[in-house]
């Protein structure tokens, strides 16, 4: 069944188009732009090739362009199910943050074949666990079963977007349910981290669905609602991930049938999470209460590079001062976690110049103690990532939440075409293969910062 | 992580008496694996581990250990089960096996916390759990720590700072508990105020359990999930049995469940019924303990006797059955199970709330339900108990410390699991209805009830006096 078309003709509710995966620096002053240059994994844009003995996990896309990874544990007789779209809050139109929180809470809803809550209830019926995770860049429905209930959770997942039921009742009861969910808060300010992703979208709060909001979302009729779950959730913007016992090509003969009357993808696979390029200098954002002490870098979602990113800051807040530094000189790094959006935040205290003093530390990185630090944090980390993804629900979502830099093949008759190392996926080959230098490769240098300041400071500042 | 309730349980235990001459050595004795059974891996059910049969091996300490090997996993789980009950018969109180668990707790993360090793406590019917559970390179750390805080006698730092523990922990207990407790303790024929901790009792500096007796190894049941190959692991539990010596005695060789299981005491004999006939009289409790504020609740609950693995099959259906419209639970003890009710009192009209519960019991017992629904329940209480262990860490010492509670004798265990759940699957409407009407038709069925009420005002009581023959159940110190 065909997506509906977008209607042009609800002038109450003017589309938004997704913002530029690559937006130019906002530094209007700057005309140097010099892409970032890729870490030292870059020889994972091209795909993967399994050695013998590695374990596979099976990645492809069908022809409806939903891309789908297949991992096996056969640990318990479970399966962790995830449907990831490529859709969030940073896709609400201007007039209406919250939509896209409330779009997703209606396709519980149900559509033709799914009556309201029957998606919930083929989970909760056989004793399994599901969640919706509603994000800045991406919706998640997770669902852990046992795996004898997996079949019937599988087709779950190939109905939910299609055509969703839309009547006003099962939409004021979506919208009371998004009005719950309060949501996360970064760790920045939201204009700083709609700054350092280029995306004008992340700097409202798509999770407060206030009053005036909901008033308008609830006066949307029925065909607006339509155009804009057609538009936003499809499934040639989606990821399904499954983490089962069994063959991964066993389960990828019974998926594919699911998807197969989809219509054929219109357009090539989104990279949500390209990272905007970098320019010469250090850019500033100003923020209310920017004290020109905090800089933020954005994160690919590229495999390993969430865990790269704590490793620079676990090696950063180890440092130790220098008696050529100032006395009171603190140096505190952290990570924002948000899927596809991950930012890392630094803090630089007592010193008088936070830039220099940043910089210091950044070049200490590379050399000495520092440089020993970081491979032993690598290790640390690497190991402990191996372990922490030991269970299939965890496994499911941090696969959902990576986007490797290399196409996923379309799928094929020849089983073995599909197969990649797991450890790939995870993230774990990119982290054994990356030197301390690609630290610097990684981007996590000044040209590629953002550095929030006072909107005074800003202006004087170009 | 079992029931609170169940802290009760932790007190009962059997043990069969053995001692051993302790020798040292100078050369690790040799570890050896025998298989539990012949009859290899248990079989592939759905909704249900299918695990290989694990290992078994008595270490030169006594220390029974089952050593469950599943290939490549990234981390280890190693569970510590000690029974409740000391050798000379002594039943331990509730407040003294929770000191001596929080103890064992914090002794162990005080180290291996650093290690990114988890350390947990659990509780089960007649015995104590304690839990580590981290990655593959912390695994040796592990045994090498536990050896010696089992092998040691803590030090009165190290007691006072697991009365922390228990004492930062603390919840006064409410109604539902100590209704529920008084229930337990007459089914078991224990004294009620052995199994609910006060905060008084908590707060004694003078209560301390005969360690090295507590923690002897043969009395202890050792179970290891991990990646490693059992043989590959012998070196490893030769030096933990080498640092964990066992106290002076006879030898004997004594399997898991003789070590571990409860000693359940002769059912007495009880008709006593809920409804019309020959009703039990309701105890009002008056604990000796604190209780917090909140709502009344009275507590009905019976023993029923499960000696086969289609009784065990057929009470936990039943009870999840009944569960659809009350608060019931089951908890096993092998050829035993307690089976409860909570009813909470909260309205007004406490006997309609009772006799509501009554009827609702009685019709599920009398009620032939359909395949249908039967198939809908096990499928749910199966499928869940897999989905939680997945989302607990999947630990196989967990399921296998389930199993137990499942099985008669050491063979059972690991099948224990895939046979319930073939076995409730197997269950037609007719066996289960002539079932229910027998063990949980408080009107109709087989006597042995008794019920006990707390937090009642004396409105309900008066009102609750229509019911049955008040009795008040004050707990001595």
């Amino acid at each position: 069944m065909g997506a509906p078309p977008t209607d042009a003709s609800s002038t109450d509710f003017p589309s938004t188009e997704l913002p530029p995966t690559n937006a130019a620096s906002t530094d209007a002053a700057s005309n140097d732009t010099q892409p970032i240059e890729p870490a030292t994994g870059s020889e994972l844009t091209v795909r993967p090739r399994l050695a013998p003995g590695e374990t596979a996990a099976v990645e492809e896309r069908l022809p409806s362009g939903l891309r789908v990874v297949i991992v096996r544990d056969d640990t318990l007789p479970v399966a962790a199910v995830v449907l990831a779209i490529g859709t969030g809050t940073h896709d609400d139109p201007h007039e209406y943050p919250g939509l896209v929180q409330a779009l997703a809470y209606h396709l519980l809803a149900g559509n033709y074949e799914l009556r309201p809550g029957a998606a919930l209830a083929a989970v909760h019926d056989v004793g399994g666990f599901a969640t919706l995770a509603v994000g800045a860049a991406q919706v998640r429905f997770e669902s852990l079963v046992p795996v004898s209930s997996l079949e019937r959770v599988l087709w779950v997942e190939s109905q939910r977007l299609r055509a969703p039921t839309v009547n006003r009742n099962l939409w004021l009861k979506s919208l009371a349910y998004a009005h719950d969910e309060r949501g996360r808060q970064p760790v920045v300010p939201r204009s700083a981290w709609a700054a350092a992703w280029a995306d004008p979208g992340l700097a409202h709060d798509g999770h407060d669905l206030g009053r005036a909001v909901l008033e308008k979302l609830r006066a949307m009729n029925d065909r607006q609602i339509s155009a804009q779950l057609a538009r936003l959730f499809a499934y040639d913007r989606a990821t399904l991930i499954v983490v089962a016992p069994g063959e991964p090509q066993g389960w990828a003969t019974k998926i594919r049938p699911l998807f197969a009357d989809l219509p054929r993808a219109s357009r090539g696979p989104s990279t949500v999470s390209a990272v905007p390029p970098s320019t010469a200098n250090l850019r500033n954002v100003p923020v209310a209460g920017g004290d020109g002490q905090r800089f933020v870098w954005p994160v690919p979602a590229r495999p390993g590079a969430g865990v790269w990113a704590k490793v620079f800051c676990d090696v950063l807040n180890r440092q130790k001062r220098t008696r050529e530094e100032p006395p009171k000189l603190r140096v505190h790094c952290a990570v924002d976690e948000e899927p596809l959006r991950q930012v890392v935040l630094v803090r630089v205290h007592g010193a008088d110049d936070p830039v220099a003093a940043l910089e210091q530390r950044l070049v200490r990185l590379g050399t000495g103690r520092d440089l020993r630090n970081l491979d032993r944090r690598r290790a640390h980390r690497l190991r402990h990532l191996h372990y922490d993804l030991r269970l299939p629900l965890t496994m499911a979502s941090w696969l959902a939440q990576v986007e490797p830099p290399w196409p996923a093949v379309p799928a094929s008759d020849d089983p073995a075409s599909s197969l990649v190392p797991l450890r790939a996926l995870t993230g774990e080959s990119s982290l054994e293969a990356m030197t301390s230098w690609s630290l610097v490769d990684a981007g996590f240098t000044l040209p590629n910062a953002w550095r929030l300041v006072e909107p005074a400071t800003a202006e004087a500042q170009p | 992580m079992r029931s609170r309730t169940l802290t009760l349980f932790a007190c009962l235990g059997v043990l069969g008496g053995s001692s051993l001459a302790c020798k040292r050595r100078d050369t690790l004795p040799p570890v050896v694996f025998t298989p539990l059974d012949e009859a290899g891996d248990a079989s592939t059910v759905h909704d249900a581990p299918a695990w290989p049969v694990p290992a078994r091996a008595q270490l030169d300490n006594q220390a029974l250990v089952y050593w469950q090997h599943e290939p490549e996993s990234p981390g280890f789980h190693v569970r510590l089960l000690l029974p409740t009950t000391m050798p000379n018969g002594e039943i331990l109180r509730a407040v003294d096996v929770l000191l001596a668990a929080r103890t064992l707790e914090s002794r162990l993360a005080a180290t291996l916390e650093r290690r990114a090793v988890e350390v947990a406590l659990s509780f089960a019917p007649g015995r104590i759990e304690v839990v580590l559970s981290g990655p593959n390179a912390s695994f040796r750390a592990a045994l090498a720590r536990l050896a010696v805080v089992a092998g040691t006698v803590p030090t009165d730092k190290e007691r006072a700072r697991g009365q922390g523990r228990a004492v930062k922990d603390y919840r006064v207990p409410r109604a539902v508990d100590v209704a529920t407790v008084d229930v337990i303790a007459r089914l078991i024929q224990r004294p009620p105020s052995s199994e609910l901790i006060g905060r008084e009792e908590l707060f004694s500096t003078e209560r301390r359990v005969d360690w090295r007796t507590f923690t002897d190894p043969r009395r202890a049941v050792l179970i290891v999930h991990t990646g490693l190959p059992a043989d590959e692991g012998t070196e490893l539990l030769a030096a933990l049995a080498a640092k964990w010596p066992a106290s002076r005695g006879d030898e004997e060789s004594l399997t898991a469940l003789q070590r571990l299981r409860p000693a359940w005491p002769e059912p007495v004999g009880s008709r006593t019924m809920l409804v019309e006939s020959n009703v039990a009289p309701l105890h009002v409790v008056a604990p000796n303990v604190d209780v917090a504020r909140g709502s009344p609740t009275l507590v009905l609950g019976r023993i029923i006797p499960t000696p086969t693995a289609v009784e065990r099959a057929q009470a936990r259906l039943a009870q999840r059955i009944v569960q659809e419209a009350l608060d019931a639970r089951l908890e096993f003890s092998g050829p035993f199970a307690v089976f409860l009710v909570r009813v909470p009192l909260l309205h007004s009209d406490s006997k309609r709330a009772v006799d509501r519960a009554l009827a609702d019991l009685g019709e599920l017992a009398q009620t032939e339900h359909t395949r249908g629904r039967l198939t809908q329940a096990a499928r749910l209480w199966l499928g869940a108990r897999l989905v939680a262990q997945s989302l607990d860490g999947e630990d196989w010492t967990a399921l296998w410390s389930e199993s137990m509670d499942l099985s008669r004798t050491d063979v059972e265990i690991p099948h224990a699991l895939a046979r319930e759940a073939e076995t409730m699957l197997a269950i037609t409407p007719d066996v289960l209805s002539a079932w229910m009407r027998e063990w949980m038709d408080p009107q109709n069925g087989q006597g042995g009830w008794t019920w006990s009420v707390a937090g009642v005002d004396d409105a309900a009581r008066n009102a609750l006096a229509e019911l049955a023959k008040l009795e008040a159940s004050e707990w001595p110190p």
